[in-house]
């Protein structure tokens, strides 16, 4: 069986319909255009088209879009102090923070952003709420995630759903998110003695390690949901978590290396600041 | 230890409820705050919860210390599975590599307990596995257990049949059940079935008598924390 590719770009556009309507409607009802700023610190493994492609994703949308770049020698105090000011800017209705060079402290810069323009979800205000099933600023990859899975027609409820990685990112939100929508949930990592031991009976896999191929073809269940968050560069190449020529001979549904979590997770992100903005 | 119990009438408002607390949050005597639940349905729990100070949230409900709980950072865990964490580490069973299942999703102790075992941390490292109502088959998980906890609050709900042999398990229930041989009129039972149960298990918590007094020992340990860290200076 080869498996359905899961068509990202198909679900981004969805979402992007509910955001360009909910737009409208701030525009028409609250006189709100929603405000984004992008702070990009530059770093020899950071992507930069990203955020070039979340700027015009915005300008599509009507959303008013401002990326900092930042050079690499910029230290936590000058960050903080920029988010600080971002806070008190009234067209800004959302803060999102690219992966930071090792030297910065993410955990610290995440908790200076206000919590209500925390469009990433991860705050600690956020983070716990989310925990207790309140979603006000859901984390928006995992929010993502999950738009990819109900765009498979198939039920999250009842299936038995592994999440492979713990990250903040990714793992431990997509796991309670699982968790909330009635999927019976094991998260596994690296200090997992057999990770084959509970992938290979998961109905939904769910894979953010960050490691090449450290999913094959032997360790999947036939007719699977495989979704595939890992992205490495290797020479020229774009490489997943998931061996995906493996794989997809078993899987039933399986994302594509490019165009299946990433384009939905940028919407997730913009859905995040529209909704935060229906909020004022 | 200093300790105050403060009673307010059921008709208090829930200002009033939040003037307390704010004076308890500025009171340099007080390290730690126990709103004591369930409140009348007049009062929002979690606006009230959200007005204790973190710093002084020694029941570890708090958003912000939930959110430092999920992500890992230092803060005050809950105490009913900061409770379980300390039961496993001390009777030898550290979780680490361990395949713990979670029954139950509540959130005062299926989640915030699948949290703290997933961290990568010491006495953590373990694979969760939290199962609840909507699993089609409990006991499929529930044999696959190295570590069980029965948090669903329905007595006797884990019976010998879905244990596996040398399972340790962690019994979180604490149910009414009726007796007409007690004064009171009712026991108390556990989510699972003790004797039955015990006989495959090789750690069992009874109830009462496991859980509960580390529930309350945890609270006192995080008051303590709390008043390390609000005395560093």
């Amino acid at each position: 069986m080869a498996a359905k590719i899961i068509d990202g770009e198909q679900a981004a556009v969805e979402v992007k319909e509910k955001i360009k309507q909910d737009i409208q409607s701030l525009s028409s009802e609250k006189g709100i255009t929603p405000g984004l700023a992008i702070l990009v610190v530059k770093s020899p493994v950071g992507r930069v088209h990203i955020a070039q492609l979340k700027e015009r994703t915005c300008r599509q949308l009507g959303i008013k879009c401002r990326v900092f770049n930042l050079p690499e020698t910029t230290t936590d105090e000058e960050i903080i102090h920029l988010i600080e000011r971002l806070n008190d800017a009234d067209p800004v209705h959302g803060i999102n923070i690219h992966p930071l060079p090792p030297h910065l402290d993410h955990t610290l810069i995440s908790q200076i952003v206000e919590p209500r323009k925390d469009v990433e979800g991860l705050h600690f205000l956020n983070m716990g709420d989310f925990l207790i099933g309140e979603h006000h600023m859901p984390p928006f990859v995992a929010k993502g995630i999950v738009k990819l899975i109900d765009s498979t027609g198939e039920k999250i409820e009842g299936k038995r759903a592994v999440v492979v990685g713990r990250s903040q990112l990714v793992g431990k939100p997509i796991a309670f998110m699982l968790l909330e929508r009635n999927a019976t949930v094991s998260i596994v990592h690296s200090q997992t003695p057999d990770l084959s031991a509970f992938t290979e009976h998961a109905d939904i896999l769910v894979v953010a390690v960050g490691h090449p191929y450290t999913i094959t073809g032997e360790m999947v269940k036939e007719g699977a949901i495989v979704i595939d968050v890992g992205l490495t560069q290797v020479g020229t190449r774009l490489v997943g978590d998931v061996d995906h020529a493996e794989v997809q001979e078993k899987a039933s549904w399986i994302t594509p290396i490019t165009g299946g979590v990433g384009p939905v997770t940028i919407a997730m992100l913009l859905d995040n600041l529209v909704e935060a903005c229906k909020l004022l | 230890m200093y300790e105050e119990t403060i009673r307010l009438p059921a008709d208090a408002t829930e200002e009033e409820v939040l003037k307390t607390v704010d004076g308890l949050n500025k009171d340099p005597k007080i390290s730690g705050i126990l709103v004591q639940l369930p409140l009348p349905d007049h009062i929002s729990v979690d606006r009230v919860i959200g007005y204790i100070s973190p710093e002084k949230d020694v029941d570890g409900f708090h958003p912000v210390n939930l959110g430092k709980l999920l992500r890992g950072e230092p803060c005050p865990l809950p105490c009913t599975p900061h409770g379980v964490k300390q039961l496993l580490v001390r009777s030898g069973n550290d979780p680490a590599g361990k395949h713990v299942v979670v029954c139950g999703r509540s959130n005062i102790v299926g989640k915030p307990l699948a949290a703290i075992l997933m961290q990568k941390a010491e006495g953590a490292n373990a694979v969760v596995t939290v199962v609840h109502t909507g699993a089609k088959d409990i006991s499929y998980y529930t044999k696959q257990a190295d570590i069980l906890v029965a948090a669903m609050g329905r007595p006797n709900a884990i019976t010998a049949d879905m244990v596996n042999e040398g399972t340790v398990v962690i019994d979180v229930g604490v149910n009414r059940v009726p007796d007409s041989s007690k004064k009171s009129g009712f026991r108390l039972a556990g989510d699972v079935d003790y004797e039955p149960v015990a006989e495959k298990a090789s750690y069992i918590t009874p109830v009462p008598g496991g859980v509960g007094p580390m529930t309350v020992t945890m609270l006192l340990y995080n008051t303590v924390e709390a008043a390390i860290w609000l005395n560093q200076g």
